[in-house]
């Protein structure tokens, strides 16, 4: 008897991509999400039904042009968001082998997959965009129909981009380093643009109003007027024939000539990622003496190593940056960027902590070894420690000569803070959690929130301090029911 | 001569089930012992116990005659465990795996780093200096044995050690065990493939239901189940309860 039958075509892996997709971000709480979907989708619905009365002034001047520069940024924030999907279809799924070494060609493998991560990274933005196309429609604008094409051109547009740049990091960088690049790209990306919508406000006034001055001459507004083509992502949107017609053919073309000529590099990819051997090191010459330093390099070595973990942290360092703005242009905000980065490195310190204790990978080994629990775990917070305690100290150098009251009020709420996280995390850690992240979140709230009322109460007690208020012992004093209570969590 | 391994009245419940119940061995130095049993008869417990990574509920365990209750340091110090799935560092390279190794055992660096790459040398490691997350089943094994040999342990306990090893890695390490048993290294294991356990044991333990049912050379096994019997019959009889009950589902 013959099993083997005809392959089954991309609908059919289509569909079981999405079942795959919406599992994925469902669970088992499938019916709950629905349900509050629902209500959300109601609420906006009727919401848009008010707006969408008269859409007819979205299709000219200002209006429009916000609109459009609106409509950019979320098409730029769905490229970020399907570069990070496109990273995870690509490489870390682990289905590819059983997809590749079956009958379907992998040309349809990788479309299916490319429409996968376009319907996944339009997800979200079409929740906001689909009822303003349907109020524009209950008052009788057909024309808005054409938001639903769009939106998924728009979508397969960005997937393509993200699919090819993905596939051109393979090519410069080899898979496994491409990996890499590509999860802190991501990343970055998204962080990258959000904070270049923000540059103009952090500008000095004077350069603002250059700006303002050239955006009016004849040279700019054809570049950025009304009528230029920069705003016919949004004009395919409200179905304008014409920029509908050019973004869904530019957008789907890009999309299958991607398709088309990836599908070697994608196989090569693929292949790599899986089964080839990574880029070989030099074995160090020495072993280092003395269990205090094996533990610190190893967990230094780990957490250097975790692209997604190195990617988080760097955001945390890029959303400093608009406060470093903030310092030049005003100095009077000097007080607020202390406590600031309190924050910051806390969460930091309290992430790296946890990874450090709760993610260790090999329990086995470290319990049955000739030293205590309790000294390898203040080991390991030490480790953790460094990287928080580096980004402190150029903001310490800069207090230094600033004003030395401020220094210290600094230093020793930074201290404390980081001192608070480290005990918190000895005292409640559970080895054998995992290294992700996105686990801490779920695994004990109760920890996450004593932590965070710490590092608010440091970040407080420092700004109190700063500004010589006697209110900062009391500050404290809160900051140190945190540990006092991770304590008591111990005990109990 | 103290035994290398001495347990006493092992008892080990999880929640109402109890997985160890009463378990008293012992093993001299210089003794390959097998212990076999089937799915879910307390061998792992009682491994796990002995290496301190679980506590009994009563009974005594001691390790070249250091109470691992009381003095698990001292114990520790001599003792190498090979869990059956040796869960190592995806982002360490084999070197920085056994540099971490031997910095929790304190060896002396140099020392440390020469017997380091003897080891990596003789399993076949030598060259490969990629992370270990591009490592095979049967690599990541030898990697965690080299890691357990690295101290050289006065008593080694190992879970399942051939799993995933190819043929000739799988007879490099019954050589090598079996050596290690001659220079007078206490070498404990389990397995499921009772061959092995028939062919390199000195003494096999079957335990059923978190006790020791049957225990001896292989010659006094024979003797016990009848002439011509092989270790699979032996066991097969002995564990015939779980298996006919296993199999009725």
């Amino acid at each position: 008897m013959r099993l083997a039958g005809r392959a089954p075509g991309w609908r059919w892996l289509l569909a079981h991509e999405l079942r795959l997709s919406w599992r994925g971000q469902g669970g088992k709480a499938v019916g709950f999400l629905l349900a509050i979907l629902a209500i959300f989708w109601a609420f906006c619905h009727a919401a848009a039904w008010f707006v969408m009365r008269d859409p007819s002034r979205l299709g000219s001047g200002g209006a429009l042009v916000t609109a459009g520069m609106i409509t950019w940024f979320v098409v730029l924030l769905i490229v970020a968001t399907a570069f990070g999907l496109s990273i995870i279809a690509l490489f870390e799924r682990n289905d590819l082998d059983l997809l590749l070494s079956s009958p379907i060609p992998a040309r349809t493998v990788l479309a299916v997959r490319g429409i996968g991560v376009a319907v996944q990274s339009l997800g979200f933005f079409a929740l906001f965009v689909i009822p303003f196309a349907n109020g524009a429609m209950a008052h009788g604008y057909w024309r808005f129909a054409a938001a639903y094409p769009a939106m998924l051109a728009l979508g397969m547009g960005a997937s393509a981009c993200a699919f090819a740049a993905t596939l051109a990091l393979v090519r410069a960088f080899g898979a496994r380093r491409a990996r890499t690049i590509a999860q802190i790209a991501g990343a970055f990306l998204g962080a990258g643009i959000f904070l270049a919508m923000q540059s103009f406000n952090f500008l000095p006034r004077a350069t603002q109003v250059k700006l303002i001055m050239l955006s009016r001459s004849d040279a700019a507004q054809a570049m950025i007027g009304p009528e230029s083509v920069l705003w016919w992502p949004f004009r395919a949107l409200i179905g304008d024939a014409i920029p509908f017609a050019a973004v869904t053919i530019a957008c789907v073309g890009a999309f299958v000539l991607v398709v088309v000529r990836a599908e070697r590099l994608f196989l090569e990819g693929t292949k790599e990622s899986i089964t080839s051997p990574a880029r070989r090191a030099r074995p160090s010459a020495e072993f280092r003496a003395g269990l205090a330093r094996v533990v610190i390099a190893k967990e230094l070595r780990l957490i250097l190593r975790d692209p997604r973990l190195i990617s988080q942290m760097l955001l945390q360092v890029l959303y400093l940056i608009p406060l470093f703005a903030i310092l030049v242009r005003k100095a009077t905000a000097q007080d607020l960027l202390a406590p600031t980065i309190i924050l910051v490195a806390s969460t930091l310190a309290g992430n790296l902590a946890w990874m450090t204790m709760s993610g260790e990978e090999s329990p086995d080994l470290v319990g049955s070894a000739p030293v205590s629990r309790e000294r390898v775990l203040w080991i390991k917070v030490l480790a953790a420690m460094a990287i928080p305690v580096g980004i402190c100290v150029p903001f310490l150098l800069y207090y230094a000569t600033v004003s030395i009251v401020w220094l210290a009020a600094f230093a020793a709420c930074a201290a404390g803070a980081l001192a608070s996280c480290a005990v918190v995390q000895i005292w409640t850690a559970k080895p054998g959690s995992g290294r992700d992240l996105r686990k801490r979140a779920q695994s004990s709230k109760l920890v996450n929130l004593v932590e965070f009322f710490s590092a608010a109460g440091w970040a407080f007690a420092c700004w109190l301090m700063m500004r010589g208020s006697w209110w900062a012992i009391a500050a404290i004093a809160f900051a140190l029911v945190s540990p006092a209570s991770a304590w008591l969590l111990r005990r109990s | 001569m103290t035994p290398a391994l001495e347990i006493r009245g092992l008892v080990k419940r999880f929640d109402r089930q109890t997985a160890v119940d009463g378990l008293d061995i012992s093993i001299a130095q210089g003794e390959l012992h097998a212990i076999l049993g089937p799915n879910g008869a307390g061998k792992t417990t009682t491994l796990r116990i002995v290496a301190g990574l679980l506590r009994p509920d009563a009974g005594t365990v001691s390790v070249m005659g250091h109470d691992v209750l009381s003095h698990p340091e001292d114990a520790k110090r001599v003792l190498a465990f090979l869990p059956d799935d040796p869960l190592l560092y995806a982002k360490l390279r084999p070197m920085e795996y056994l540099e971490f190794v031997a910095g929790l055992w304190s060896l002396d660096p140099a020392t440390a780093r020469s017997r380091a790459a003897q080891l990596l040398e003789w399993l076949g490691l030598a060259d490969r200096t990629e992370l270990i997350e591009g490592f095979s089943r049967g690599m990541r094994q030898k990697l965690a044995l080299a890691g357990a040999l690295i101290h050289e342990p006065r008593v080694m306990i190992l879970d399942e050690p051939l799993t995933g090893l190819d043929a000739a890695a799988a007879r490099q390490v019954k050589n090598l065990l079996v050596e290690r048993a001659k220079a007078g290294v206490c070498v404990i294991l389990t397995t499921h493939i009772l061959e092995i356990a028939e062919r390199i044991a000195q003494r096999i333990s079957i335990i059923r239901r978190g006790r020791i049912v049957a225990q001896g050379t292989m010659a006094e096994l024979r003797a016990s189940a009848g002439a011509g019997a092989t270790l699979e019959d032996i066991f097969l009889e002995i564990t015939r309860e779980e298996t006919t009950g296993a199999a009725g589902g």
